[in-house]
């Protein structure tokens, strides 16, 4: 049982980790380490340019919603072209299904922008060509869902998937266009910033998942400080990349800074 | 296996790129829980995250990645610690400096001072700190808490609890006192 003992000592080791110093570089730290460091494979070199370059994107991205789209697990997929736009064709990487799906409410916005900054991507801005033929998955075509928050001190990472539910394939490429919405649909905030260079196109068979990562940041980022400094949500907005209509879900959270990570295969 | 090699790296770089964006701060507050040392914390972090990206599509298999990496972020420390024979404790304050007076504030100034619980979790054993960093601040259950630290239920539960009784003790108003009580309580 919890007593009064653990939860001080449960809320001051919180506190104290908040107050940690801020390590903004830490990212890019790790990405130049890995480019440039001895122990990786010789191939791995070769993309030195790419890491910093992505965690210097994310880096940028720390105050902003970063929705990345990545393909984490196409099992075709041309075994194309440069090292940026080859299609992962490794078939051993599924990432971690979503604990809980929540109903997806398909929210036909007429094809503005959802908001000023974040659209969803477009290939055109990625240096990752569009590697799969299919054609692009439309948000008819796709069920969103999300498993339950994870982490701790200053950053919830929630991981969504869209599901082609449609009978054919389709594929999606890069980031999603993401968005926190109070209770009367109105965007809080920024909308999401983009977390890292977008990812490779990714093919969805039919029931097949691509996933991406929404980070929400909350009192350990400047503007943030303090709880209750902040609204919470009542849903997020997503546009899967390259469309014009989102889809609404509910999910509450402290909306602070929020980022997503490109769209990647999950299994 | 080059070529399959090459497409599986470009595959798994931007994913492990979303994560190093997505998760690096988590990862590095967990560390500066363990460590107490912002220092130790981006340098355990860094070389955690560096030498699992060779192997990342297995971090990505695993149940949950994040809690995959941290718990090779736990044996780097613990390994750390152990290479380490002085227990060396590379603190501003000693925690006890600082003890005495905020003991005197009541209970609930314990742990006002931003170093003052750390100080007092970096006087605890390794294991004991990493337990309580799963169990309090990423408020893991015993199962879960074990299954990160890898070991057995019970063991992780008797960490947490002598970590508990030590802590408590350190904050007893009366110094000694009750070591005792507060112990046999849980």
């Amino acid at each position: 049982m919890t007593d009064d003992f653990e939860d001080q000592l449960r809320g001051s080791l919180r506190i104290a980790v908040a107050q940690a110093p801020a390590q903004p570089d830490l990212p890019a730290r790790i990405a130049t380490a890995i480019a440039f460091g001895p122990p990786m494979p010789a191939s791995t070199r070769r993309r030195r340019w790419v890491l910093p370059a992505l965690a210097a994107a994310a880096v940028a991205a720390v105050v902003a919603v970063a929705l990345t789209v990545t393909a984490v697990n196409t099992g075709h997929g041309s075994p194309a072209a440069g090292l940026d736009s080859t299609p992962p064709a490794n078939s051993s990487v599924p990432t971690s299904p979503p604990s809980t799906i929540s109903a997806p409410v398909v929210v036909p916005t007429p094809p503005g922008r959802p908001s000023t900054s974040t659209p969803p991507s477009s290939a055109g801005t990625a240096p990752t060509g569009s590697a799969s033929a299919g054609s692009t998955c439309d948000t008819s075509q796709l069920m969103l869902a999300h498993g339950s928050a994870s982490g701790a001190a200053g950053s919830s990472y929630t991981v969504f998937t869209l599901t082609n539910t449609g009978t054919s394939p389709c594929s999606l490429q890069g980031f999603p266009g993401v968005a926190l919405l109070d209770g009367s649909g109105a965007i809080l905030g920024a909308p999401a910033t983009r977390n890292g260079a977008p990812g490779p196109a990714i093919e969805l068979a039919p029931g097949a998942r691509g996933q991406f990562t929404v980070q929400v940041s909350d009192v350990t980022q400047p503007g943030c400080e303090g709880p209750g400094a902040v609204p919470q949500s009542a849903q997020i907005q997503v546009y899967p990349p390259n469309n014009t209509v989102a889809i609404r879900q509910d999910f509450s959270v402290a909306t602070c800074a929020v980022s997503v990570t490109t769209v990647a295969l999950a299994q | 296996m080059g070529g399959h090699r090459k497409v599986a790296e470009v595959e798994w770089d931007a994913d492990f790129t979303e994560f190093i964006g997505g998760c690096t701060d988590d990862l590095y507050r967990t560390a500066y829980g363990l460590t107490g040392q912002a220092s130790s914390a981006v340098d355990l972090v860094q070389e955690t995250l560096t030498r699992l990206y060779p192997q990342w599509p297995k971090v990505m298999r695993a149940e949950s990645g994040i809690a995959y990496v941290r718990t090779s972020m736990l044996n780097r420390f613990l390994s750390e610690r152990r290479r380490r024979s002085s227990q060396e404790l590379p603190l501003d304050r000693l925690p006890e400096t600082r003890n005495r007076a905020w003991a005197e504030e009541g209970p609930h100034e314990r742990w006002d001072q931003r170093d003052a619980l750390l100080g007092q979790l970096a006087t605890l054993p390794p294991r004991q700190r990493a337990a309580v960093v799963l169990r309090y601040l990423h408020d893991l259950d015993d199962r879960q808490g074990a299954a990160e630290l890898g070991c057995p239920v019970s063991t992780f539960r008797s960490l947490i609890r002598r970590a508990l009784i030590t802590l408590r003790t350190l904050n007893a108003p009366t110094g000694v006192a009750a070591a005792h009580d507060l112990g046999s309580t849980r």
